[in-house]
């Protein structure tokens, strides 16, 4: 009992609760602009949180954390552009109800969804952390390589209704992934490797760039197209409530429940990362929502599509915490920087952080919390004046994202002026071959998805097969890992004879 | 026009993946650190797998893809293409000139001159005086304020320093201050021009928008989030 | 009217500008308004960005200037030392280097260290071999017997083939004649991960590491010429008294704070001056002591002489290994 109170009163007293309504606030900036990211923001305030007790600098760290995974759907939802890669999945139905003048409603229901998936990971924290922690060691490098295949393979049918296009975008993302040096052997693998072996391609293509080259750069120019419309949206319906009303997140429960227990596992697999479970919960929720007569069907601009994966993504920042605390391990690399912060004042997370430091476990608990629900509070009052940016005629919007968008791109590596250079090329490049894909109806996001798990895939295949000693069954060998491949196979048929089945 | 843009991207990617394939099996290929008994499968096996899925899925796609769903969406007009081709060209002047000139002038140019194009709808040459005015008076303007700026931070660092009052030294806090002198400054200048000016100036309007978006973005990622914008050719 | 303002805005700004003119003769260094960047060349949270932020804390003190801490991370530890290469060399920049530098050289990946000029030597932080508590394994002689017995069959993990653990795990394979799967992971975390989910079955491990898995961690050997300093893991003996009397394995990480060559003398100087006086403040020494880092204090030329050593220590190993380029 005398932790949890030392917990408590570590976090709930004036000044800490100044520091994390602080965090907070500058985590939904940092969130909202693209190239900033959430660990870059975490590592940012690092300096300051030396100068404060564990708890408080915790507690700031978790409160700028927080922010900036919920701020990410700000700009997703109202201009098509994910903040961070854990809002992609919140682009498709989010920018679709902004096109219908919903856009306050879908950015009211993300805020909500954030607060559940959040609090609802903080409970499972709180409450099945050993247990999960055991379960999150099951995965080696097969069962990784196998997770990475499902990523890939689920949004190759999720995003678009032609499965080839999915594949064949995924493909495109994957072989960007793999230029530059292998991860193992320092071969270098990019085009006329004498010419550019010391220049930024030979540590290859970055992800926020690219991200933000074809999600922002290339909406920014279909944008244009619009111009004689003035705005990008329609105008917005003028309606008295932003927040879902009860009964709407009620009859939503199964989405909502599926969702936090995804978020939480992913986000629990050290290495993993949100992008494969805000999918992985779109996915699970348009078949909720296929079954259901209740619920709207996905993809079709409804709030059940934007719930889906900000459940999700906030979930995954409990679960990150949950290997960070109890394994020492972090989960992401936002977690990674937080740890870091009670290494740095002698604290080891893990076994000593139980057994020694107890109280830090609660205050960290306490935290969170509080984050989650200074979070609710500011974009309480966020939703109703971000909507506004819609009113910006595209003439003047659109120079404004495009400075920002190649800016974004150049921060992310902000102190190293060549290869941030590189990177703003890096993201036009791309977002003018995204104008060009987009126009001719490929799915964007397996592009992006391949960027993101193909390193993560070769890297544990080559690393299973290696540890197999050359044997390339290793894969079906093992429980979980056969189970991802049946997976992933189902995910790929399942549309076609569905398509079949249509066609005939 | 046989070809949709759909079955033309797929003619790239066939092309690109028998590239992608052909460049796969030129890669070098060194031994994993430790790996004796070559147990790892190598450099290359992901690429050329990769390469054949994405050729086996483009010719799919070129092949198979129903031709009779064209897309019926309009033709883009002329001057939007116009339009999409000048912001295109100024973004990739924007990447190659911002290290040598600098963040502060390649951001308020840009934003001026497509701000300026895009409201236009047929360009004239007639305009290029009053373009390139507004453009000095921009540039003039954002400049005024941003040195405005390093002038109060860097006085303020040396006041600070030699009087020891730490929070003046400190660098938020002079952001914070210089941040709040600038905005009032700018608030100012567009009231009182709007005053002096009483029909809608369309001249003003991206002259203010391009200095007032400049220096948002030098605030918040140059000063709060302590990216190093390059400075280019304004060295202060 | 407009010309007249216009004429104003022009001068106003020409004043402002020959006062900058002016302050830029002086030359001081450092200049208190810029900021010293260190490049830490792995990515934050990492075991080597844990060692220079507090030392990077303690510096602040020292100096006028803002320090701050960069983390340019990939390719080994090559992107962030590239970088640094490419940055004038004006003593704002300063690279967090050691034994991955040294590795990273060797194996071509940067020009590295013969570009750089030493400010600081800092400490080193020895190595620990473990197994997870449910192998059968209970000590160093169980396991070398083990992997003689069925060569291959047993993994021996390493955090990346670019940093000290890659060529450490290299340089015990060698020295135990090969009966290792030798497999590189991606970082100290993922190793770990692996170690303790028993995909992998020997890991080197940093002290702190096991620290934090102690209860699932059984530590067999410490691969340093003295025992561990740190109470929990006293008891680890080292590679001698584990019964191999002459096996060298370089066994640990190094590290240190470097420059771009052809900085200017009177800037080193004072770089090292702020590194000293950190490096011996209360806080950093306590930091050192309680994370078990071992003190190597060398500064500016010494460095240089003991990047040699290193180097000699490691081009056998990455000769035999394939690695040398």
């Amino acid at each position: 009992m005398a932790p949890l109170i030392e917990g408590f009163t570590q976090i709930f007293n004036t000044q800490t609760i100044l520091l994390v309504a602080m965090g907070e606030v500058l985590g939904i900036i940092l969130g909202s602009l693209p190239g900033l990211t959430a660990t870059m923001g975490i590592a940012l305030m690092l300096p300051i949180s030396f100068k404060l007790s564990q708890a408080a600098g915790m507690a700031l760290l978790l409160g700028v954390y927080c922010g900036a995974v919920s701020g990410a759907s700000i700009p997703a939802i109202l201009l098509g552009i994910p903040g961070n890669p854990n809002a992609i999945a919140t682009v498709y139905d989010g920018l679709a109800m902004t096109q219908k003048g919903l856009a306050g409603q879908a950015l009211g229901g993300a805020v909500i969804a954030s607060f559940l998936g959040g609090i609802g990971s903080l409970i499972l924290l709180m409450t099945f952390s050993p247990l999960i922690a055991r379960f999150t060691l099951l995965f080696g490098p097969a069962e990784r390589a196998c997770l990475a295949l499902v990523g890939l393979t689920i949004i190759a049918s999720v995003s678009s209704r032609n499965l080839s296009r999915g594949i064949l975008m995924g493909a495109f993302g994957l072989t960007l992934s793999l230029l530059g040096t292998d991860p193992f052997s320092s071969s270098l693998r990019i085009p006329f490797p004498r010419l550019f072996a010391k220049t930024p391609l030979s540590s290859g293509i970055n992800l926020i760039p690219a991200l933000i080259g074809l999600f922002g750069i290339s909406q920014a120019l279909l944008d244009l197209e619009r111009i004689k419309e003035g705005m990008i949206a329609p105008k917005q319906v003028k309606m008295e409530r932003f927040f879902p009303s009860l009964g709407k997140i009620v009859r939503m429960w199964r989405i909502i429940l599926e969702s936090i227990g995804i978020g939480t596992m992913i986000g629990a697999i050290p290495g993993t990362g949100a992008s494969i479970a805000v999918f992985l919960s779109y996915e699970r929720a348009k078949k909720v929502t296929r079954r259901s007569k209740k619920l709207n069907q996905l993809g079709s601009g409804c709030l059940e599509g934007v719930v889906a994966p900000e459940v999700a993504n906030n979930a995954v920042t409990g679960g990150a915490l949950i290997p960070a605390l109890s394994l020492g391990i972090p989960g992401d690399s936002s977690t990674a920087v937080l740890l870091s912060a009670l290494l740095i004042k002698g604290v080891v997370p893990g076994y000593q952080l139980f057994s020694q430091n107890l109280y830090l476990v609660y205050a960290i608990f306490f935290a969170l919390f509080l984050s989650n629900v200074f979070m609710l509070t500011f974009q309480y009052f966020g939703v109703k004046w971000f909507p506004r940016v819609l009113s910006v005629p595209i003439a003047v919007l659109v120079p404004v994202i495009l400075v920002l968008s190649m800016i974004g791109s150049y921060a992310i590596q902000g102190r190293a002026i060549l290869a941030a250079t590189f990177d703003m090329g890096v993201a036009l490049i791309l977002g003018v071959i995204g104008y060009f894909l987009k126009k001719g109806d490929y799915p964007i996001a397996p592009i992006v998805l391949g960027i993101i798990l193909g390193g993560m895939f070769e890297e544990n295949f080559r690393r299973a097969v290696k540890l197999a000693e050359g044997n390339y069954l290793v894969f079906f060998t093992k429980p979980i890992s056969l189970a991802f491949i049946v997976l992933s196979l189902i995910s790929v048929v399942l549309p076609l004879l569905r398509q079949r089945r249509r066609g005939a | 026009m046989g070809l949709s843009i759909r079955r033309l991207i797929a003619l790239v990617f066939i092309a690109f993946s028998v590239f992608y394939i052909i460049f796969s099996f030129s890669i070098e290929s060194r031994r994993m650190i430790g790996d004796e008994k070559g147990w790892d499968p190598g450099s290359r096996a992901i690429p050329v797998g990769t390469g054949f899925i994405m050729l086996a899925s483009s010719l799919y796609i070129f092949t198979k893809e129903e031709r009779k769903r064209e897309e019926n969406k309009e033709k883009i007009k002329p001057e939007t293409k116009r339009v999409i081709l000048i912001n295109l060209l100024l973004s990739f002047l924007y990447v190659f000139l911002f290290r040598r000139l600098g963040f502060i002038l390649c951001t308020t140019v840009f934003i001026y001159t497509l701000v300026y194009f895009n409201r236009i709808k047929n360009v004239q040459i007639k305009l290029l005086p009053e373009y390139l005015t507004g453009l000095t008076a921009g540039t003039i303007f954002t400049l005024l304020i941003y040195s405005l700026g390093r002038f109060i931070t860097r006085y303020l660092y040396s006041w600070g320093r030699s009087t020891d009052i730490s929070l003046f030294t400190n660098s938020n806090f002079s952001a914070g201050i210089t941040f709040f002198i600038l905005a009032a400054i700018f608030l100012i200048a567009v009231f009182l021009l709007k005053r002096w000016r009483k029909n809608k100036n369309h001249m003003l309007f991206p002259i203010f928008i391009a200095t007032g978006v400049t220096e948002i973005i030098y605030l918040v990622f140059g000063q709060i989030f302590m990216v190093s914008l390059a400075k280019g050719v304004i060295f202060w | 009217m407009e010309k007249k303002s216009l004429f104003l805005l022009i001068f106003t700004l020409v004043f402002i500008l020959s006062n900058y003119a002016e302050g830029q003769k002086e030359e001081v260094w450092p200049d208190p308004e810029k900021s010293i960047t260190v490049v830490v060349p792995y990515s934050a949270g990492g075991g080597t960005d844990l060692i220079f932020r507090p030392l990077v804390e303690e510096m602040k003190k020292f100096t006028e200037a803002n320090i701050i801490v960069s983390n340019i991370s990939g390719a080994g530890s090559s992107k962030g030392t590239n970088e640094v290469l490419n940055l004038p060399a004006d003593g704002y920049t300063l690279l967090a280097s050691g034994t991955h530098t040294v590795s990273a050289t060797l194996q071509g990946l940067t020009d590295g260290y013969k570009e750089l000029e030493g400010i600081a030597g800092l400490n080193w932080d020895p190595f620990i071999v473990a197994v997870l508590k449910e192998k059968p394994w209970q000590n160093m002689q169980d396991l070398v017997s083990a992997a003689k017995k069925n060569p291959g069959t047993i993994s021996l993990g390493n955090a990346g083939m670019g940093g000290a653990t890659g060529v450490a795990s290299v340089g015990m394979n060698l020295a135990f004649g090969g009966v290792f799967n030798v497999t590189p992971f991606n970082g100290g975390k993922d190793l770990r991960v692996n170690v303790l989910g028993g995909h992998c079955d020997v890991g080197i491990f940093s002290q702190s590491e096991i620290l934090a898995n102690q209860d699932k961690l059984k530590p067999l050997v410490i691969l340093y010429n003295e025992r561990s300093r740190l109470k929990d893991l006293n008891g680890v003996p080292t590679l001698k008294e584990a019964g191999f009397e002459n096996l060298d394995v370089p066994g640990g990480s190094f590290r240190s704070i470097s420059v771009k060559k052809g900085t200017p003398e009177h800037i080193k100087d004072k770089l090292i001056e702020i590194v000293r006086q950190a490096y011996n403040s209360q806080t950093y020494q306590n930091f050192m002591k309680e994370n078990g880092l071992i003190l190597a204090y060398y500064e500016g030329k010494e460095l240089d002489e003991y990047f040699k050593k290193i180097e000699q220590a490691y081009i056998t190993i990455m000769r035999e290994a394939g690695l040398l380029r």
